[in-house]
């Protein structure tokens, strides 16, 4: 064993970096910190007690638990449903329950407007069958927005149920537990952590939406951010719902990580995952596939539906298909850059990690994480302020706007690398050098072709989200630069829906075309 | 082996059972019944389908066709009249592979699991017996292999099962604990008098375990009987290197007056024959064989390989008037000449194999 002196004699600039990275990280919310506790003291604790904030938490915590709770009580049955009985087809059912994690929530927001505003499809369908219309533009809407982010509560309660196992089952079964209550005593309670540990992720991603909430113009915390950012007195006041926010989120994240000790405790047993045996549905077979099919209809079929509807409403009425090109390629440009440099950045604790600096690699990566627990607004509105105040040359450059990617997504990058790095044994580099190779030569021709897979899935993973990513495009791209994401936003806003349809199609495309070739949609089970 | 004077009723019964997977057969046109208290030990290499007969037996693969019985009663005939019983109503206790141990519950619950939510002092003398008493309350992730092991054994036992399954109960142990877990669990079923079917491909485990033995090869059960029967004589090649090694030599019968024990003619010399079987060659398992010196023996050979095996001496040997033919004799290491040729004897009355 080497100690971490030695390390860093050797490595300097591995060393530097990662410290660099840690505080860059960092940056956002200890400037809100620094902020909201400093300077502008007075003024955020004022926030802070008026009833209206209040309000709006209450309002952010009820959106959130409500979808929470829709998204568990779908994916129960669901993970189930797929996982475990004959459900005809239930590997495609696999992969099309997961796509709609692939819509951005602007989309979805656009969905829901696109449907139930005045000149919307669905508004003419009830006023026809003599109904009153739906307000969009209200909690109700937002909750319809939103409800397309149950697979996030889907995917843990598989992946729970694949290691609950099949033969525990069995072994109910052949203890003389029925069906039902072998389900109910032996499998139901071992999803229970991960069921939880969904709901909790779901109401994360809701706290933290800008997107959906925005555009349905339902103030909570994340959207009253950028209301008040936007008038030139209520600077104040969108600092002290920032650091609500974060407070917020940080806390669902840490019961996310107590949830995540429960959920993977004593659950190693199981080493080989066997398919589970087929449950039969039998009468019970035709409702549950009705079930898969609304539940696609709505969260993939409809969408797709109400594009084409303003697209072809926009194309019979002359208008011209523009806002999609130029859009397209700053997207694709700042999204590959932007994944780029994390998947290079994100080397660092990898190769820190392997190199034995442990305390190092820590820092690096719970800083990163730090970054990534934030809601997109508030990393976008902290970066607003620190560039204004001390960086005045960078506010709305480039480069601004890719630090702002980095900062969000660099732990996506960054678990990718890490396990392809760590999955590749320290052997591997010895063997080569026993072979004659030296510590470079080695790293090029045993090491990189090993990780290779890891970094590409690491870039995938960034492009895509960063593709997705609004809030801090919104508020710090570059002046004229305009993305898909940004004008999706601003021409539903302006409830240009016609004009907006192009675009969102490019989007849909894209997103979820680069879901399905990512690894863990296409992998099916033997 | 202490037959029964009136055979009861056998406790299972499997009739031309053959388990397909679309139209790949795991399991062909199987016969087999089980005697009541029996501990049956059903032997073969991997894939050789014993995990999914008793899989069918418990009732998680369904038969494409024969019959099956359990305590008297049709299980499954595939898809024939009778409907086939779901696992939970079969009262078939299974021990797992993997113990499948429910990770939630502690292991006083996991058992009376096994008992249908039996009370807890209904489950404590089986859990003492195996050793138990002390993790009661502890959960499974917190015990060793071997307690896990058990904790699984008495769950299956705790529903007083008409027939319990042990699927290669002691593979995921250490050999260390293997040999203890192995005593501790035979005593366990014997005291209860369960009908049993364990699943190995563990020679050794096999022969010590078994009332009776039933060798499986490719989907097919090739021989059933005792052990001593099944070691000494196999009816082919198959099951006679399934269960140890041996060698080969042509032989032929001769006629048996009356009163005179059966004998056969080979390389070897006149060699007493045991079994009923009388043409094929004859097997010699290694500790058949013994060695003398070589002066006065009427079958002297060559050593062309010794190797020393602690326990005993293992000799490759030609007798000088068949060159071509290598024999391997175990003998113990005092016994063993050390030199370059030595007598040749076969110390017991080996089979026929066809």
């Amino acid at each position: 064993m080497s100690n971490g002196l030695d390390n860093l004699r050797q490595h300097p600039l591995l060393h530097l970096a990662g410290v660099l990275i840690a505080l860059a990280c960092l940056l956002p919310i200890v400037w809100l910190l620094w902020i909201g506790l400093g300077p502008g003291a007075d003024e955020v604790a004022a926030v802070l007690r008026r009833p209206s904030t209040l309000q709006v938490v209450w309002r952010s915590l009820w959106l959130a638990a409500v979808v929470g709770g829709f998204a568990v009580a779908v994916s129960l049955p669901l993970a189930w449903l797929v996982h475990a009985t004959d459900l005809p087809g239930r590997a495609v059912w696999r992969t099309l329950l997961v796509l709609p994690l692939a819509i951005p929530s602007y989309v979805t927001g656009f969905v829901v407007v696109g449907l139930f505003d005045a000149s919307g499809p669905a508004t003419r369908v009830l006023t026809q069958l003599g109904l009153a219309g739906f307000d969009p533009w209200s909690s109700g809407g937002a909750l319809l927005a939103l409800s397309f982010l149950y697979p996030l509560a889907l995917l843990p309660a598989q992946a729970a149920l694949q290691r609950v196992g099949p033969a525990q089952w069995e072994a109910a079964r052949s203890l003389g537990a029925t069906p039902s209550r072998a389900f109910l005593t032996v499998v139901l309670p071992q999803l229970r952590a991960a069921l939880a540990g969904g709901f909790i992720v779901v109401a994360l991603y809701v706290l933290s939406d800008f997107g959906a909430v925005s555009l349905l113009r339902v103030e909570t915390l994340s959207y009253g951010v950028y209301q008040r950012y936007r008038v030139p007195t209520g600077r104040m006041d969108a600092v002290g719902y920032a650091l609500l926010l974060a407070a917020l989120a940080v806390a669902l994240v840490l019961l996310w990580q107590l949830m995540r000790g429960r959920i993977h405790a004593g659950s190693a047993r199981d080493a080989v995952a066997r398919p589970w045996p087929v449950v039969p549905l039998g009468r019970w077979r035709w409702p549950a596939l009705a079930f898969c099919l609304v539940l696609t209809a709505w969260s993939l079929v409809l969408p797709v539906a109400v594009v084409v509807f303003w697209l072809v409403r926009g194309l019979r009425q002359g208008q011209a298909l523009d806002g999609v090109v130029a859009e397209t390629a700053a997207t694709l440009v700042y999204s590959g850059v932007a994944a780029l440099l994390a998947v290079a950045l994100a080397l660092v604790p990898a190769l820190l990690a392997r190199h034995g600096s442990p305390r190092l690699t820590r820092a690096v990566r719970m800083g990163a994480h730090a970054g990534y627990a934030l809601p997109g607004i508030v990393v976008a509105l902290a970066l607003v302020f620190f560039a204004t105040r001390w960086a005045g040359a960078l506010y709305q450059t480039a480069a601004m706007l890719l630090f702002a990617y980095l900062l969000r997504f660099l732990p996506l990058a960054m678990q990718a690398v890490t396990d392809g790095v760590e999955g590749t044994s320290p052997r591997l580099v010895e063997a080569a050098r026993c072979a004659g190779c030296s510590p470079q030569i080695a790293w090029l021709r045993v090491l990189a072709p090993a990780v290779l897979p890891a970094l590409l899935a690491g870039f995938a993973v960034v492009f895509l989200s960063t593709i997705k990513e609004l809030p801090a495009t919104l508020l710090l791209r570059p002046l004229g630069v305009e993305t898909l994401a940004t004008r999706i936003w601003s021409l539903t806003s302006d409830a240009w829906f016609a004009r907006a349809a192009l675009p969102v199609l490019v989007m849909l495309v894209l997103a979820v075309g680069l879901m399905l070739l990512h690894p863990a949609i296409r992998r099916r089970d033997p | 082996m202490n037959e029964a004077p009136t055979p009861a009723p056998d406790a299972v019964t499997l009739e031309r059972v053959s388990v397909r997977y679309g139209r790949v057969p795991a399991v062909e046109a199987v016969d087999l019944s089980l005697r009541p208290g029996e501990l049956h030990v059903l032997l073969g290499e991997s894939g050789c389908g014993k995990t999914t007969l008793l899989r069918a037996l418990a009732g998680f693969e369904p038969l494409s066709e024969g019959r099956m019985t359990i305590a008297g009663a049709v299980v499954d005939d595939a898809g024939g009249r009778a409907r086939r019983v779901p696992p939970e109503r079969r009262n078939v206790g299974v021990v797992f592979q993997d113990y499948a141990l429910f990770p939630h519950l502690s292991v006083a619950a996991n058992v009376s699991f096994g008992g249908r939510g039996a009370r807890r002092a209904d489950v404590t003398p089986l859990l003492e017996q195996l050793g138990l008493g002390d993790v009661l309350d502890r959960m499974p992730e917190a015990l060793s292999g071997g307690q896990q092991q058990r904790v699984a054994l008495a769950r299956a036992l705790a529903q007083r099962p008409a027939l319990l399954l042990l699927d290669e109960p002691f593979s995921n142990l250490d050999p260390g604990r293997r040999l203890t877990v192995r005593r501790l669990t035979e005593a366990a079923v014997r005291d209860r008098a369960v009908t049993a079917l364990l699943v190995t491909h563990d020679v050794d485990e096999a022969l010590e375990l078994a009332d009776r033995l039933s060798v499986m090869h490719k989907g097919r059960l090739a021989q059933t009987g005792s052990p001593t029967a099944l070691y000494f004589e196999p009816v082919n090649e198959q099951v006679a290197l399934a269960l140890g090694p041996a060698d080969f030599v042509a032989a032929t019968a001769e006629a048996s007056g009356a009163g005179h024990p059966a004998s056969a003619v080979c390389a070897l010399g006149r060699v007493a024959l045991r079994g009923a079987c009388r043409s094929g060659r004859l097997m010699i398992r290694p500790e058949q064989l013994g060695v003398t010196a070589v002066d006065g023996s009427p079958t002297p050979a060559h050593v062309r390989a010794r190797r020393f095996r602690g326990a005993w001496m293992e000799l490759e040997l030609s007798p000088l008037v068949a060159p071509e033919l290598v024999l391997t004799a175990r003998v113990p290491v005092h016994l063993d000449p050390g030199t370059e040729r030595v007598g040749l004897d076969v110390l017991s009355p080996c089979a026929l194999v066809p």
